[in-house]
């Protein structure tokens, strides 16, 4: 339930032993390098360098490291060409060291390339001669029937002849002007391109023909010289050179997968290769250099310090590594923000990151979020039946889907409906199955109204808690003590409650005049509050745009406090609300289901009643909780502005 | 959908816009001015074109630029406009965006015939960014015309290259251009079959006139310039002519006298266009357009003459306004005359 503690782990190296260092960086998948932070030309390696490395700049001038990269992209397509041709995916969730050197992975590219490219590229021969040959077929097959030697046709003398497409409107142009064309036209079939037509024309007007049927958008077929023969006799032909370029095609592929087999284990090696590689020199955008020295640095989790710090000064004695604590970091750098929950909550995180990635210094929300939405979810949706029906449905999705993390969200949540469903005696919809262990909503409407009310005036509480914490973890006086979130709001919130609960059981403990008082006190803390933080804090106060629009801001802030303080509480009015509104929707689907009279249909009725309050209810009573989450909770004390931590990684899940 | 839920709201923004266009004070006092810069200024300092000018220092306009930003304007109002439009009118109005996409294509074809770069035409450019479906990165990264065919395969206009050789490029662009128009036009043909049977009826006529003109001029061009041999000319007319089918286009090409031809099939209300010299003839057309848009504006019911009119208005405005600068620069007397647009 927290953020995990972060470390700056500095490392100085001689510059000749860099690849091999850079290669333990980035194998340790640990290491996190925060890009963008200071943009343009001062960058955050190099000024966190300045400060960690002061006592090394005599070694030598700092200058950003600016050697040539080597570029991969070449490497990287070859073997890409080499898996398609292969048919294989390198398998990229294997973890573990990289077993052969940047020197032999290209070797045995280019081993596999001499042997693989030869092969393929007959291969692509062969299907493009049988897709041309396919084709002719299609073509041929008009003049099919016909007694005459196809060779024929190119020994004319006197006339030409094409063999060709038209679409549908030029044809019809033709149609309608043939007196003016001096060639014999036969139409010999269609097909997908077209209409297909055999055209004569007297060789001496052949160029006059040729724009024609440019002009008509004809498309020729070329009738390859060498065939000889009447049209059958040359269809024939062309089928069983479509044979032999097929056993041609046979064997180049036999070739190709017995070459899959002696070089298939060394793809993913490779490919393993390739991508330490690429990230060592993405590393090299982050190194500044002296002479004789390298010199670099990056966030680390501290619980992995001594595996990380081994790992490296296994591979390189002569590196110098140091860590500073998170702590001591100059304030601007931000470190990285890695949650670490328990295996309940883990999936929790995905709707605090929805919402933002938790800011280093913050308390991580996702323990509070978790528990309390549980209790919302199945508070609102509490039925055994339906209950199970989602957590199946959630088991489903992590088992057969890529979502996993969202089925086992549901699966949380499921669970929770189903130990609110024994509470409240409902299964699929049905109270009278099951005994209510708590209460029965229906029966008890106003104390379930009241108490949702309550458990939310309790989670505000809580929320100002959280707030005032982080605002104290900041050493933000100004929000923590006089903020609409921090001490003031709450006592102001407490005053508002006191109020509230006298007037409604007419009991008046505390004299009105009192609180009221109280009441102003701690709203023109909240008005004052700049003023008066600077005032203790011996500093000038610093309005944001100007005195005036600060008090006129301000005062609009104070009403807006006012009422969202009464309507955050009144909102959590949904949690009873919805609890009724899941049997009431039940009560409808059983009363229709009564009057239908018949026992099928009845079923049927019952059994989409409750298909439609699983998805439609299920839906809403998920939304409507992450909208209490979010919007009456978060805003109170979650600010959500950090920076995910994101470690360079080489095997992917 | 009834027709009010369908033009209701469309009507009232082309009114809106008829209302913004020039009028006849503006045309007075552009053609008053004395150079391309002012008239860039008047139209950036009183009219609706502020919006495209806007970033335009108009001290260095050039006529040409002129023409482009005006455009651009014309493609903005139809860009607001479709979202006034759903269903098969949506659709239309997307393949009437499709023109710009066929002159860009014809930009692009004529670089490469030249040997140009195309890339250096992206400010040339026209087609609506949000509705254009082709790849201008890659069509521009075309050197050779097999390179543009493969980039434009998938398109509505693959079919334009079906037997295109590179030797034809130099001697045949007009090849790619008709075929090009023939699919621009056939599309927008085709859209106009799922709207309601009015405006079907409508479209009909106006598309029709339209590839009238467009065969008319091409007849005219190929007979006079090109020396094409008469079943060429008339298998790359287009169909779907209104006035002009087949059998008299075909009189038309295979006649010596075509102009004696083309006025005894023209009927009696195109007849006075002939009676002219060549160079009103356009203008004439267009102003025989112009009116009878007028027309259709007047009785304007709740149908869709009323977009297909403003469109041609503001058409016909640039093209007004192209006109007057280029009479400016030339010194001609009387503008008017050259103008689509008729005074009163």
């Amino acid at each position: 339930m927290a953020v995990e503690k972060m470390e700056m782990m500095n490392l100085v190296a001689p510059i000749e032993n860099i690849h091999e260092i850079l290669e333990g960086v980035v194998l340790t998948e640990k290491v996190h390098i925060q890009k963008g932070q200071n943009s343009g030309d001062s960058n955050f390696t190099l000024s966190v360098l300045e400060d960690a490395l002061s006592t090394l700049r005599d070694m030598g001038s700092l200058v950003r490291y600016k050697a040539s990269k080597k570029s991969l992209a070449a490497q990287r397509k070859d073997l890409q060409e080499i898996t398609e041709a292969f048919d294989i995916v390198p398998d990229e969730s294997k973890s573990g060291y990289g077993e052969c050197s940047l020197e032999r992975a290209v070797d045995i590219l280019c081993e596999m390339k001499a042997k693989v490219d030869p092969i393929r590229k007959s291969l692509d021969e062969t299907c493009e001669e049988i897709r041309r040959h396919r084709d002719f077929l299609e073509s041929i097959k008009y003049l099919l029937g016909m007694d005459i030697d196809v060779s024929e046709f190119s020994k004319m003398k006197h006339f030409n002849y094409h063999i060709g497409t038209l679409t549908k409107e030029r044809r019809i142009k033709l149609r309608n002007n043939y007196e003016n064309i001096s060639a014999v036209v036969l139409h010999i079939g269609s097909s997908e391109d077209g209409e297909a037509y055999l055209i004569f024309a007297p060789s001496d007007l052949d160029s006059e023909s040729v724009k024609i049927l440019k002009s008509l958008n004809f498309k020729e077929i070329k009738l390859p010289v060498e065939f000889k023969g009447t049209p059958d006799e040359v269809y024939e032909e062309v089928v069983e050179k479509i044979k032999t370029f097929n056993k041609i095609k046979e064997e180049l592929e036999e070739k190709l997968s017995l070459l899959k087999e002696d070089y298939k284990h060394h793809i993913d090696n490779i490919n393993r290769r390739l991508d330490i590689e690429e990230q060592i020199e993405s590393l090299k955008d982050n190194l500044a250099v002296s002479r004789n020295f390298f010199y670099f640095s990056g966030w680390i989790p501290k619980s992995d310090r001594k595996k990380i710090k081994t790992q490296i000064e296994k591979l390189c004695p002569t590196a110098i590594l140091s860590f500073e604590e998170s702590e001591d970091i100059r304030k601007e750098i931000i470190p990285p923000t890695k949650l670490k929950n328990s295996w309940l909550l883990r999936p929790f995180e995905m709707l605090v990151n929805l919402y933002g990635v938790p800011n280093y210094k913050e308390i991580d929300p996702t323990f509070f979020l978790g528990i309390t939405y549980l209790i919302l979810f199945g508070a609102m949706f509490g039925d055994v039946g339906q209950g199970s029906v989602i957590m199946l449905g959630g088991w489903l999705l992590k088992e057969k889907s890529a979502m996993k993390v969202q089925g086992e969200l549901m699966m949380r949540v499921g669970i929770s409906s189903v130990i609110f469903g024994f509470l409240y005696g409902s299964l699929f919809g049905f109270e009278t199955v099951l005994p209510a262990l708590l209460i029965r909503p229906i029966e008890n409407i106003d104390t379930v109204l009241l108490s949702s009310v309550i458990f939310g005036v309790i989670l505000l509480l809580m929320s100002f808690g959280l707030s005032i914490k982080n605002a104290v973890a900041r050493r933000d006086i100004e929000e923590g003590l006089f903020g609409r979130n921090g001490l003031a709001g709450l006592l102001f919130y407490i005053v508002l409650l006191i109020t509230v609960v006298q007037l409604a059981l007419s009991r008046i403990v505390i004299p009105i005049y009192i609180l009221f008082l109280i009441g102003a006190f701690m709203l023109s803390m909240i008005l004052f509050r700049n003023p008066i933080a600077s005032a203790v804090l011996k500093k000038t106060p610093s309005y944001h745009g100007g005195k005036k629009e600060y008090y006129i801001e301000g005062s609009f802030d104070l009403i807006e406090t006012l009422l969202s303080l009464l309507s955050n509480t009144i909102s959590f009015i949904r949690i009873g609300a919805f609890a009724l509104n899941h049997v009431g929707l039940f009560l409808a689907f059983e009363t229709m289901a009564h009057l239908s009279g018949n026992p099928a249909a009845s079923v049927f009725i019952i059994i989409l009643g409750n298909v439609i309050i699983i998805a439609l209810e299920g839906l809403i009573v998920f939304i409507q909780g992450l909208r209490l989450e979010y919007y009456e909770m978060f805003s109170k004390y979650y600010k959500g502005d950090g920076v995910k931590y994101e470690p360079l990684k080489i095997t992917k899940t | 959908m009834g027709s009010v839920a369908r033009f209701g709201g469309l009507n009232t923004k082309l009114q809106a816009i008829y209302g913004k266009m020039l009028s006849q004070d503006d045309y007075e006092n552009l053609i008053a001015l004395d150079s391309v810069v002012e008239v860039a200024r008047y139209l950036k300092e009183n009219t609706y074109y502020k919006d495209v000018l806007d970033e335009v220092i108009v001290e260095d306009v050039h006529r040409g630029d002129l023409e482009h930003i005006l455009k651009t304007k014309l493609i903005k109002v139809m860009e607001s406009l479709i979202h006034f439009t759903s269903g098969p009118y949506k659709d239309f109005m997307k393949a009437m965006f499709a023109r710009y996409e066929v002159e860009d294509l014809k930009l692009i074809l004529r670089a490469i015939t030249k040997g140009d770069d195309p890339r250096k035409l992206e400010n040339l450019f026209l087609h609506s960014v949000d509705y254009s479906y082709l790849n201008y990165d890659l069509l521009t990264k075309s050197r050779t015309l097999s390179e543009l065919r493969d980039n434009l395969k998938g398109s509505i206009y693959q079919d334009a290259f079906r037997n295109l050789t590179e030797e034809d490029l130099s001697m045949r662009e007009f090849h790619l251009e008709m075929n090009l128009d023939a699919i621009y036009f056939g599309n927008l043909i085709k859209k106009t079959k799922s709207l309601s049977g009015e405006d079907e009826a409508i479209l009909d006529e106006l598309i029709g006139v339209n590839i009238d003109l467009v065969n008319l001029q091409w007849v005219y061009r190929a007979k006079k310039y090109y020396g094409l041999i008469p079943e060429e000319i008339l298998n790359y007319t287009l169909s779907g002519g209104k006035n002009f089918g087949f059998s008299k286009l075909k009189a038309i090409v295979y006649n010596e006298d075509s102009r004696g031809e083309i006025e005894a099939s023209l009927p009696k209300k195109y007849r006075e266009f002939l009676s002219e010299e060549d160079i009103y003839l356009e203008r004439k057309i267009y102003q025989f357009l112009y009116e009878r848009f007028k027309e259709f504006d007047k009785n304007s019911r709740l149908n869709i003459s009323k977009l297909v009119a403003v469109i041609h208005f503001m058409e016909y405005e640039i093209r007004d306004i192209i006109s007057i600068t280029e009479a400016i620069r030339y010194e001609v007397e009387d503008i008017k005359e050259f103008l689509i647009r008729s005074f009163d």
